[in-house]
């Protein structure tokens, strides 16, 4: 770890106003900034820690919807009352990352902002765009089981690594950002990035811009929802392919609205109106969710150790479908998949 | 409620130890944090000074060192020493036990690299922080990499030879009768192969050591090792201290009864796990060449990512299996060929046909080892060590042949069940696998399963499958030395340099001196790990009880002796002029016949000058035996595995061994245990992934190097099945350590086949090995077992 200035904002104002500084990162839960310091994949001048910061608390919005200060933890988002109740799917995909010591720790704001989990970004010794714009990508080639089938580029082809995240591309959240040229919201969808030619860039965060919320538009899934992360073991461990589900079906079983958003498999949480077109208005059968999956997985492509993610993600979406559907949702204590 | 949370229908404690089967004594030490593990010390144990060493390592695996820029890092304040090939203590040659690494290549000797994750220099600084700042600004410049390197077997199969000895010497190439012909000639054939993934061993406890000179040249380090006499030879032989006792002869030397004594020191702290790791390892030799050259002790921890490349692994292997059986299923052939990965430096090779020489009757066998030297760093003992990939492979065709033959997995075990050793025609010293096997089945629920392949249905459809294989290891036994001092005041003290290692030696070597000695535990004491203590061997290949409990059984039997001795002929004592044979000792009392007694106490205090010292020395045959001698089990699985997403949940296992006498069932069962647990994350989740461009590991944390969870592990059911083996050890125990671990994978394998009606022949058995192919169709009643 190099050494580095550590300030702490007593302001937002100020927050923002050093930070938009080069090399002055946002310190706040620290769970995955400060392995990164560890392994010298970040090396800033200084960390400007935030965690004083007025954005403590889950509120209630006008709508009925929610507001997730950016400094609550992940525990406590999950575990709170309104956010189980009204967003379930939210809390379910929560609990189905990290462990219970980084949930703790780690914040709803950092949530958005944890870089990806490729091998290579890890290892300074070898290429990676994303660590090191221009020096290549030692991924495609390599070992990349884990990594992207969707929305790559040729400098990139890692993953968003977050569960919370993809519950929140489902449920049309938007994250509030406050900068030195004052506040704006901007939807998740356009949050994160693809990595295109500019894999360095996560997201579209602009200098000392800091996440101070997340909004949750009223809820309409509390009945037909589901977070089922596929992954080598059943704890602690970053997804294959995980899929979020909101549904809502009419009287006689038709659905009426359904989202999907795939986690573990692009650069950002993956969504496709078109796949949520062919389950509008249907019933919810195998084939459906089939035909809907072939849509969400329009255009991927395997690496080589990573192919099988195309096979496991149409089942995993036809899976997550049903569970959405029956209202049997996925459990994340026992985490067996039933 | 997001979630449903099933409570336990039962809540089972762990089995309360039988009497005289204690808790592990330095457990509460481990719960409190008060033990000692070598990372855990301070200045204040080495005399107030305490450097910090950080190991530099290369991000090449081949090629040479061109150049070596330690400018930045001598810059950074605090740091005393960048330690490199062109400084460094020039190191003399070392017998390194069983193959490892620096018994060829000696650390910072010259420019050249074996492996990514070499060390290249090692930073010293008054701060562990300056080291590791400094560590990274040590600029080191590489000559091109050979462009013939190879990491993988696929890449090296052309470097495969011969292996004439594996793992401690046993034969890699045996021949009984003629195995080609009979196989050709045998109605029912089976010829698989098999590829096992590297992995390492990921103790909680990484390497390290405390290396400390002494003002009259001598040399001390702490370090948590498998084997304290080992290294301190090694370190002898490397500074040339002059040292004749080289390792071979530590052996004549213990059996001579000569005190094995120079000017290195090597002290055994606590161990957070070993399984084979740690011995002999690099820096063992780094610790002690860096504090020569500050002048200062120093403290050496690898970081984890480190222990990848710079501690041992168990390495890939890939293996045919070769089956003939008549028309019964009887085997008339097996044929095992194994090529197995090792490194450019280091010898050595895991003994993968340990247990196909020795598990099942067949008039002609076959086992041709061959090895291929990547340009990696060495593979070495891990628990098994070779067993487990032999077992998966071996038990993985047998399974295959009895559906070929339509004969029930556990009927073709019983139909080929070996009554002499198989290799060599001797009588089993004690062998109740016959009990194993049906213990285990009927624990499991095997004769209630439907025997279908593809048939059972457990929740949601879910794919039910029952898998069976044997456990095998072998009963080994060193040489070992212990001394038992009892005082004036009745307690005795129990020296022998073994290693506790997690595996409970303290206890069961307290347990065993106290039980032989007729005193209460807290008045029994054990002094281990410790070079100036009595040799107590190697702490591998589960011989710690079998080695050392031997000679201290032995030593507490001679000072039992000489105590009656000299109570009966005390005056003074209340047994005087009684027969020593009609005394006995129980719980610190000498009691005779008719009422007389005394406390051991009392009557050692009345000749406080003349405590009883005796020592012993067991194990001279080598563990050789007339009788065939291995602890043997039966292990299921059931599993069930997703249709939609494959994923694999294993429900339960079971295993049943038969390990001769029990001495402490609660370690014991802890063991067998641990090993079981293992073997389900060999099975379906244990794989180092190598960059095989570079040769660099690359899932080296424990966050991306996947181990078990909790929720991971099934409900595991041990059946412990008691043998009389005192005709094969004077105990009567054998080695169970490592026994859990060498049938989990391949009854997991089988029972996924079972499930599936996938044979998969590659561990781990990760979900996309089963993704690509296709699953029974079959709408066979939901059968819940």
């Amino acid at each position: 770890m190099r050494n580095f200035g550590y300030l702490r904002a007593a302001s937002a104002a100020e927050a923002v106003q050093a930070g938009a500084a080069p090399q002055v990162q946002f310190l706040a839960g620290g769970t995955n900034l400060v392995d990164l310091l560890k392994y010298r994949v970040e090396q800033p001048a200084a960390l400007l820690d935030i965690n004083r910061l007025p954005y403590q608390h889950i509120e209630e919005l006008p709508d009925q919807g929610l507001r997730l200060g950016a400094l609550v933890t992940n525990a406590a988002t999950a575990y709170d009352a309104r956010v189980q109740t009204r967003y379930p799917l939210l809390s379910s995909a929560i609990l189905a990352g990290a462990s219970a010591q980084l949930r703790n720790a780690a914040t709803n704001g950092g949530n958005l902002n944890q870089r990806t989990r490729c091998p290579y970004f890890y290892d300074v010794a070898a290429a990676c765009n994303k660590r090191q714009p221009g020096s290549g990508c030692a991924a495609i080639g390599g070992h990349n089981r884990g990594l992207a089938i969707l929305g790559t580029s040729e400098s990139c082809i890692a993953t968003f690594p977050s569960d919370m995240g993809v519950a929140l591309r489902v449920l049309d959240a938007e994250v509030r950002l406050l900068g030195p040229a004052g506040e704006r919201v901007v939807p998740m969808a356009e949050y994160h990035r693809l990595p295109g030619a500019e894999p360095w860039r996560d997201n579209n965060l602009l200098p000392g811009e800091l996440v101070t919320a997340i909004d949750l538009p009223p809820a309409h899934f509390g009945q037909h929802y589901t977070y089922l992360k596929i992954r080598d073991r059943l704890s602690y461990a970053f997804a294959l392919v995980s899929v979020a589900v909101g549904m809502r079906l009419d009287k006689a079983g038709h659905i009426q609205e359904a989202r999907v958003a795939l986690g573990g498999v692009a650069h950002k949480p993956w969504r496709e109106p078109r796949a949520e077109a062919v389950l509008a208005g249907q019933l919810p059968t195998a084939e459906v969710f089939g035909a809907a999956a072939d849509e969400l997985l329009a255009g991927a492509v395997g690496q080589g150790e990573n192919n099988f993610k195309l096979a496991l993600a149409r089942r995993a979406i036809v899976r997550a479908c049903q569970q959405a559907a029956a209202g049997t949702p996925q459990s994340q204590s026992d985490k067996h998949i039933r | 409620m997001v979630s449903n949370s099933p409570v336990p229908a039962s809540l089972e404690l762990p089995p309360v130890p039988a009497p005289g089967s204690p808790r592990r004594l330095e457990g509460r030490d481990k719960l409190t944090g008060r033990a000692q593990y070598a990372g855990d010390f301070t200045s204040h144990l080495t005399g107030g000074v305490l450097d910090a060493a950080v190991v530099v390592t290369s991000t090449q695996a081949t090629g040479r060192i061109l150049t070596i820029d330690a400018s930045a890092a001598n810059k950074v304040p605090g740091v005393r020493l960048v330690l490199t090939h062109e400084n460094a203590p020039r190191l003399h040659a070392v017998l390194a036990t069983n193959g490892a690494e620096i018994g060829d290549l000696l650390p910072l000797q010259d420019d050249k690299l074996h492996y990514y994750g070499q060390a290249v220099a090692v930073v010293v600084a008054d701060t562990l922080a300056a080291a590791r700042d400094a560590a990274a600004l040590v600029h080191v410049t590489y000559s091109a990499p050979a462009p013939d390197a190879a990491f993988t077997l696929a890449q090296g199969r052309s470097r495969s030879q011969d292996v004439k000895k594996v793992g401690a010497g046993d034969p890699g190439q045996v021949q009984v009768g003629h195995p080609d012909k009979a196989f050709a000639a045998a109605p029912h054939q089976v010829d698989l192969t098999f590829d096992t993934a590297p992995h390492h061993h990921n103790a909680m406890e990484p390497g390290a050591i405390v290396a400390a000179w002494e003002a009259d040249g001598g040399l001390t380090v702490h370090l948590p090792t498998q084997f304290s006499y080992g290294d301190a030879v090694i370190l002898g032989e490397a500074f040339g201290f002059g040292l004749k006792e080289r390792l071979p002869n530590i052996v004549a030397q213990v059996l001579g009864g000569i005190e094995f004594h120079h000017k290195v020191r090597v002290v055994s702290t606590m161990t957070g796990g070993a399984f084979g790791s740690k011995n002999a390892n690099v820096h063992l030799l780094l610790a002690p060449m860096a504090a020569k050259l500050t002048g200062r002790p120093v403290k050496l921890v690898l970081d984890r990512a480190q222990t990848f490349s710079m501690m041992p692994f168990r390495g890939e292997m890939h293996q045919r299996i070769r089956l003939g059986a008549d028309a019964e299923g009887r085997l008339q052939a097996v044929l095992h060929d194994a090529l197995l990965a090792k490194g450019t430096a280091g010898q050595f090779v895991a003994p993968i046909g340990e247990a196909t020489t020795k598990v099942y009757a067949t008039p002609n066998l076959g086992l041709h080892v061959q090895a291929a030297a990547l340009d990696t760093n060495a593979p070495g003992w891990m628990r098994g060590p070779g067993a487990p990939n032999g077992q998966f492979a071996l038990e993985s065709a047998l399974d295959t042949l009895a559906y070929q033959v339509g004969l029930d997995p556990l009927e073709i075990r019983l139909r080929n069940y070996a009554d002499t050793e198989p290799d060599t025609g001797k009588e089993w010293s004690s062998k109740a696998l016959r009990e194993c096997y049906a213990q285990g089945a009927e624990r499991v629920g095997w004769h209630q399963r439907n025997p279908q392949v593809g048939s059972m249905r457990g929740e949601n459809g879910r794919l039910l499958g029952y898998g069976m294989a044997t456990a095998i290891y072998p009963t080994l036994q060193l040489p070992a030395r212990a001394r038992i001092v009892l005082g004036a005041d009745g307690r005795a003290v129990v020296q022998t340099a073994n290693h506790e290692i997690g595996q409970g030696m303290i206890t069961t070597f307290t347990q065993l001196a106290a039980e032989t000695l007729g005193l209460p535990l807290e008045q029994v004491r054990l002094e281990w790990g410790d070079t100036r203590l009595p040799y107590g061997g190697m702490t591998v290949g589960s011989m710690t009880t079998l080695s050392g409990g031997a000679a201290i059984q032995e030593a507490a039997q001679q000072v039992l002796k000489t105590l009656l001795k000299r109570v009966v002929a005390d005056q003074a004592s209340p047994l005087y002029n009684l027969a020593p044979a009609t005394l006995r000792v129980e719980n610190g009392r000498i009691m005779g016949p008719g009422g007389a007694s005394e406390t051991v106490a009392a009557a050692m205090a009345r000749q406080p000058e003349s405590p009883i010292t005796e020592e012993a020395t067991t194990g001279r045959t080598m563990g050789h035996s007339r009788y065939g001698r291995e602890a043997f089990g039966a292990e299921f699985a059931v599993v069930s595995v997703d249709p939609d997403t494959l994923h694999v949940q294993v429900e339960r296992l079971v295993g049943a061994f038969a390990g001769g006498r029990i001495l402490n069932p609660l370690l014991v069962r802890s063991q067998l245990m641990g090993s079981m647990v293992w073997g389900l994350g060999q099975a379906l989740l244990e794989q180092t992934a190598m960059d095989e461009r570079t040769g660099h590991w690359l899932n080296d944390s424990l966050g991306e190097a996947l181990v078990p969870t909790n929720a991971d592990v099934a409900d595991i059911d041990i059946i412990l099945i008691e043998e009389d083996d005192s005709r094969g050890h004077p105990l009567g125990v054998k080695g169970l350590g490592e026994l859990g671990i060498t049938g989990v994978a391949a009854a997991i394998a089988n029972a996924i086949f079972h499930a599936t009606g996938q044979r998969i022949t590659s561990l781990p058995i990760t979900l996309d090995k089963l993704l690509g192919t296709p699953l029974p169709q079959s709408a066979a009643p939901a059968s819940n077992p």
